[in-house]
C-alpha cells in the first residue's frame, strides 16, 4: 500500500481506492471458489465404478427436470440420482460446514491449530458412535442410534469445554485446555470399548471412524444444509465482532463488543455444525484445519470473507478428496477422512517449511 | 403264402422304428406327412413327433401352394403369422396338423424348434411334396445348443417314451393277430 | 388386423417392457399361477418376436419345474423370499453362500458378481477369477452392484448384520427389483437347514439333500461321541489365533468348535470374545493340546493359497521353543498342531473339527479320516479340477 502523504483528502481517496481493489479482489476469489466448486461437481457426476458415460450422466440429471426432452435408461437414472448426486452435493455441503467451523474456531480462540477435532469433539463422537455400537440402544435401528449418540455426545462435549472454561473465564486458552482434557478422556474411553468388543464391533467402529461418506442420502442432505443455512447468518453477522476480538479482548470490549456471549455463541454453533455433520459421516478431520490457512493464505484474515470463503474452499477440497477417494483404488473405495489426511499433510510440510513468522 | 400287407401295418412298422429311435433323452424330432383319411385329394395330414416332457416352440414355414387347415392343438396354442404357423407344445409329444394343396402343384414344409426350457435350438425335418402326390422326407439337422445360458433341466424320462413302444407294438401284432383270423 | 394379433401385440409390448418384479412371466391374469393357456401365449409371443424369447422361456422353467407357482422360501434371515423367475444374473457378497451354492450342484454361470475376498482366494474359486468384484460386505461398491443388474443378491443373515440390513435397506429403496437373500453358510447350528433352503430356492434338491447327509455324517461322527466324555476327562485345549497370545472365549465361533470335538478350551471363561491372555497363564492351566491358527496375519500362509512346510516348521518350532513351555504336557507328548483357518473358518470347518477331534482323542476317533474327507469334499462337492496338490497344507504336522 502506497503510505499516505500530507496530501490529506487524495490519500484518504488513494486509501479507499486501495481498499476497494482489495474487497474487489476478494469477491472475485469468492467467486472463483464457486465456479471451482461447479467444475469440481462437474467432473465428480462423472466418475464411479458403473460404466456410465458422461453423455448418459447429463441426460440423467436432465431428466429429471425435463422429462419431455431427456430420455434416460432407468440405470443410468438410478445411478446417478439415488448414489451418486446426493453424495457430491453431502461432500459440498459437509465441507462447507466444516470449513466455515474451522475458521470460526481459529477466530475465536485465535489459534491457528484450533480445529473441529482438536478440541475433543471428534473423540466425543467416536466415543457416543461406539457406545451404539458395542452395547446397542433398543428399539431404535442400529444406524439411527449411531447416528442420535454421535451427535448428542458432540454436543456434550461442547457443552462441557463452555462449562469448564467458565469455571476459569471464557478465554482461548481455557477453552483449548478444556478441550484438550475432553479429548484425552473420550479417546481413552473409546479405546475401553474398543477392547472389550468383538471383532465385528471393533470392526464397525474403526470404519465409523474413518470417515466416509458411503452412507448419505437426500435426507440427511436437506437435515446438514438446513442446520448450515439457519447458522451461518448468525455468524456472519458476528464476523465483525470476530475480527474485534482478533485484536484482543479488551480492544474489543472496548469497542463495544460482548466478547464472551459471542465467544460462546458462536463456538457452539460451530459445535452444532460439526455435529451435525459427523454425527452422519464419522471422522473427516483435516477440512476445518486446512481450509481456513489456504484462505487466509490467498486473501487475508478478515473473517467476513474468510469465513464463508473458508466454507467454499472446504466443499471444495471435500469433494476433491471424496472423488479421488472413489476412483483411486476403484472398485475399491477409500473413506474419505484417510484421503483428506493425505490431502492435509503435505499442505501442512508446506506451511512449516515456508519461511515466514508466525501463522497468523 | 404273402398275406396282403395293408398300408396300416406298413405305418405302425414306421411308426414303431421311429419310436424306437427317440428314446434317448436327445432324441431327434421326427416328421411324418400322410394324405389325411376320409379327406378330398391333396389333403394332407403331418404329425410331428418330439422328446416327451419339455416345451417346445415351433415354427413351420410353408411354400405358397400350401394351405395351413388345422391343427389339433387347442386355438391358443396356435398362431399364423404371414407363411408361417407357429405352435406352442407344452408336456405333449405331438402335434399333429392338416395342410392342402392342389393336386398337380409341389410344395414343400420346412420348420425350426426350440426348446422352451433349455433353449436349444433346431431344425425340424423337410418335407417336399411333388407334383405327383409323393412325399419326401429328409432327416433334420439336428439341434445346435442356443447362445445364452441353458437352465438346469432334468434328464428326460423314458417311461412315455417305453409306453409308446409298448402301444405300437401292441397295436401291431393285434392288427396282424386279426388278420390271420 | 385379426383380434388374436392384437391380443399377441399387447402381450408382446408387456413382455418387452421388461421384467416386473412381482408377477410371474406370462401372467396374464394375475392370480400368481401360470395357466398351459399363458405359456403357450408367450410361446407363440416369442416366436413372433425374437426379443421376448426370454420371458418365454423363463415362463416355460416355472411351468415345468415350479408347477407354475412363484417359488416361496423362508432364508435365514426369517423373511419370506418370493422368485417369480429363475435368476440369470446372481450376485454373491459372501464366499461362504459361493461355497455351499457348488456343494449343492448349482451351476454357478449365473454368477456376475463376487466380493473382493471371493476373488482374493483365486485357488480355491479359480473360475471366479474373471469375475466382476464388487467391494466387500463392509465397504459395498453401490454403483458396481447395481449397474450388473443382478436378479439376485446374497448377504450374510446373523453375520455382521447391522452392515448387511444397511445394504438390504439401499437396495430395497432403490432397486427394488433385486431379490436379496440372506444366507450366513457356514454357522454349525444353522447350516444343514440352510443348505436344505438353498437346494429348494435354487432347483438343487436332490444333490442339496446329498451334501446335507454327507455334511451331518461327518460331523455327527465327532459330536455323537462327545457326549459320553465326562466334563472332567474332557481334554484341555489352549487355542491360539494368528495372533500371538491371543485365544478365544465363549462366543467365539472357535471356542464353539474347540466344543464340537470334546476339547475343554483353558481361557472359555475369559471376558472379552477374543482375549489378550497372559503368556503366564498358559502354564499355568497346562493345556494338553495346543492349537495354533495360522493363514492370517504374520502366518498368511498356507492353506488353498499354497505355502510350503518350511514356513509350518518354522512357526511350529517357535511355538514349542517358547520360555517355559517345554513342561507343559501338549509340547512334551508332541500334542501340538498348526490348524489353517481354511478348513476352520468356513463352511469346511467341519474337517478341521474333525482333525481336532483325532488330536484330542487318537483312540476313541482312529477310524476318522479327516484328510480323506477333506479330498472327497474338493473333488465331489466343490468340484475343484485340481484337488489338493503337496504345497497346499492344512494341518502340521500331520
Amino acid at each position: 500500500m502506497t503510505p499516505a502523504r500530507n496530501d490529506g483528502a487524495g490519500g484518504v481517496r488513494r486509501l479507499k481506492e486501495e481498499y476497494r481493489r482489495f474487497t474487489g479482489q476478494r469477491c472475485l476469489f469468492i467467486t472463483g471458489c464457486c465456479i471451482l466448486i461447479l467444475v469440481l461437481v462437474g467432473i465428480a457426476t462423472t466418475l464411479g465404478s458403473a460404466d456410465l458415460t458422461v453423455g448418459e450422466v447429463y441426460t440423467a440429471i436432465a431428466a429429471r427436470f425435463f422429462p419431455a426432452v431427456a430420455e434416460s435408461s432407468p440405470l443410468a437414472y438410478t445411478i446417478v440420482w439415488e448414489y451418486r448426486l446426493h453424495r457430491i452435493l453431502f461432500a459440498i455441503a459437509a465441507g462447507f460446514g466444516l470449513g466455515v467451523a474451522g475458521a470460526v474456531m481459529q477466530s475465536v480462540l485465535r489459534n491457528p491449530l484450533a480445529s473441529p477435532f482438536t478440541l475433543g469433539i471428534a473423540a466425543a463422537a467416536s466415543f457416543g458412535a461406539s457406545l451404539v455400537i458395542v452395547f446397542g440402544i433398543g428399539p431404535l435401528t442400529d444406524e439411527l442410534a449411531v447416528i442420535i449418540s454421535a451427535f448428542l455426545f458432540t454436543l456434550l462435549a461442547a457443552f462441557a469445554i463452555y462449562s469448564l472454561s467458565r469455571y476459569r473465564g471464557i478465554s482461548p486458552e481455557s477453552m483449548v485446555l478444556a478441550g484438550i482434557i475432553l479429548m484425552y478422556l473420550f479417546s481413552a474411553m473409546t479405546s475401553f470399548l474398543q477392547y472389550t468388543g468383538t471383532t465385528e464391533q471393533l470392526q464397525e467402529v474403526v470404519f465409523w471412524m474413518f470417515g466416509s461418506l458411503q452412507r448419505t442420502s437426500w435426507g440427511k442432505l436437506a437435515l446438514v444444509s438446513l442446520v448450515i443455512v439457519v447458522c451461518l447468518p448468525y455468524i456472519l453477522m458476528r464476523s465483525w465482532d470476530l475480527n474485534a476480538m482478533g485484536q484482543g479482548d479488551q480492544v474489543a470490549k472496548s469497542m463495544g463488543v460482548n466478547v464472551s456471549r459471542t465467544r460462546t455463541g458462536l463456538m457452539m454453533l460451530a459445535a452444532l455444525i460439526t455435529a451435525v455433520i459427523i454425527c452422519f459421516t464419522g471422522i473427516i478431520g483435516f477440512i476445518g484445519l486446512v481450509s481456513p490457512h489456504i484462505t487466509r493464505l490467498a486473501i487475508g484474515g478478515d473473517n467476513r470473507f474468510l469465513i464463508p470463503a473458508a466454507g467454499l474452499i472446504g466443499a471444495a477440497l471435500l469433494l476433491a478428496a471424496d472423488s479421488l477417494a472413489r476412483t483411486i483404488l476403484a472398485p475399491a473405495i477409500i473413506p474419505v477422512g484417510i484421503m483428506t489426511a493425505f490431502i492435509g499433510i503435505p499442505f501442512f510440510l508446506y506451511l512449516f517449511l515456508r519461511q515466514r513468522e508466525g501463522y497468523w | 403264402m404273402f398275406r396282403r400287407i395293408a398300408l396300416r401295418h406298413v405305418l405302425f412298422v414306421l411308426a414303431l422304428m421311429l419310436c424306437v429311435q427317440p428314446l434317448t433323452a436327445d432324441s431327434p424330432i421326427q416328421r411324418m406327412v400322410i394324405p389325411a383319411e376320409g379327406q378330398p385329394e391333396g389333403t394332407y395330414q403331418v404329425l410331428l413327433v418330439f422328446p416327451p416332457g419339455q416345451v417346445w416352440g415351433i415354427r413351420e414355414t410353408f411354400s405358397p401352394e400350401i394351405e395351413f387347415i388345422s391343427a389339433d392343438l387347442p386355438d391358443n396354442s396356435v398362431q399364423k403369422s404371414g407363411s408361417e404357423v407357429h405352435f406352442a407344445l407344452i408336456g405333449d409329444q405331438n402335434v399333429s396338423y392338416i395342410i392342402a394343396i392342389e393336386p398337380g402343384n409341389s410344395g414343400e414344409i420346412t420348420g425350426t424348434c426350440q426348446n422352451m426350457v433349455t433353449g436349444v435350438t433346431g431344425y425340424l425335418p423337410r418335407a417336399w411334396i411333388s407334383d405327383s402326390g409323393s412325399i419326401h422326407i429328409e432327416s433334420g439337422t439336428g439341434e445346435h445348443p442356443a447362445s445364452d445360458d441353458s437352465a438346469q433341466v432334468p434328464p428326460a424320462p423314458l417311461g412315455p417314451g417305453l409306453f409308446l413302444i409298448a402301444l405300437c407294438a401292441g397295436g401291431l401284432l393285434f392288427s396282424l393277430r386279426r388278420e390271420q383270423q | 388386423m385379426r383380434p388374436c394379433h392384437l391380443i399377441l401385440a399387447v402381450m408382446v409390448f408387456i413382455t418387452l417392457s421388461g421384467p416386473v418384479s412381482g408377477a410371474l412371466p406370462g401372467d396374464t391374469s394375475g392370480n400368481d399361477h401360470l395357466e398351459k393357456s399363458e405359456l403357450a401365449a408367450m410361446v407363440l409371443a416369442a416366436l413372433e418376436d425374437g426379443t421376448a424369447i426370454q420371458n418365454a422361456r423363463d415362463a416355460a422353467y416355472v411351468y415345468m419345474f415350479w408347477n407354475g407357482s412363484p417359488k416361496r422360501i423362508t432364508d435365514s434371515s426369517g423373511k419370506e423370499r418370493v422368485m417369480w423367475r429363475p435368476f440369470h444374473r446372481v450376485v454373491v457378497m459372501n464366499s461362504e453362500t459361493l461355497e455351499t451354492m457348488r456343494s449343492i450342484g448349482y451351476d454357478t454361470s449365473p454368477v456376475i458378481g463376487v466380493d473382493k475376498y471371493t476373488l482374493q482366494k483365486n485357488e480355491f474359486f479359480p473360475e471366479f477369477s474373471g469375475t466382476a468384484g464388487i467391494g466387500s460386505i463392509w465397504a459395498p461398491d453401490y454403483e458396481k452392484i447395481v449397474s450388473l443388474q443382478p436378479d439376485a443378491v446374497f448377504l450374510y443373515a446373523t453375520v455382521s448384520k447391522s452392515s448387511c440390513d444397511e445394504i438390504e435397506e439401499r437396495l430395497a429403496r432403490t432397486s427394488p427389483d433385486i431379490t436379496v437373500l440372506r444366507f450366513d453358510g457356514y454357522l454349525p447350528e444353522t447350516y444343514p437347514a440352510e443348505i436344505g433352503v438353498l437346494g429348494e430356492l435354487l432347483d438343487c434338491q436332490e444333490q442339496g439333500q446329498e451334501f446335507r447327509e454327507f455334511y451331518t455324517a461327518n460331523i455327527d461322527a465327532v459330536t455323537s461321541s462327545i457326549p459320553a466324555i465326562p466334563e472332567g476327562d474332557r481334554v484341555r485345549v489352549y487355542f491360539e489365533t494368528w495372533t500371538d497370545y491371543k485365544s478365544c472365549a465363549e462366543g467365539s465361533g472357535y471356542d464353539q468348535k474347540i466344543g464340537m470335538a470334546g476339547g475343554s478350551n483353558i481361557f472359555a471363561n475369559e471376558p472379552a470374545e477374543y482375549p489378550e491372555i497372559d503368556p503366564e497363564a498358559v502354564l499355568e492351566r497346562a493345556p494338553q493340546v495346543i492349537i495354533k491358527l495360522i493363514g492370517s496375519g504374520k502366518y498368511t500362509f498356507g492353506g488353498y493359497q499354497g505355502g510350503d512346510e518350511a514356513s509350518f516348521s518354522e512357526v511350529y518350532g517357535d511355538i514349542t521353543s517358547r520360555k517355559g513351555w517345554d513342561a507343559l504336557e501338549a509340547v512334551r507328548d508332541d500334542r501340538t498342531y498348526l490348524l489353517h483357518t481354511d478348513i476352520l473358518g468356513g463352511p469346511q470347518f467341519f474337517i478341521g473339527v474333525q482333525y481336532m477331534a483325532t488330536w484330542f482323542y487318537p483312540e476313541r476317533f482312529a477310524d476318522l479320516d479327516p484328510a480323506g474327507v477333506h479330498a472327497e469334499y474338493l473333488s465331489r462337492y466343490q468340484r475343484l479340477q485340481n484337488p489338493l496338490t503337496n504345497e497346499q497344507i492344512f494341518v502340521y504336522p500331520w
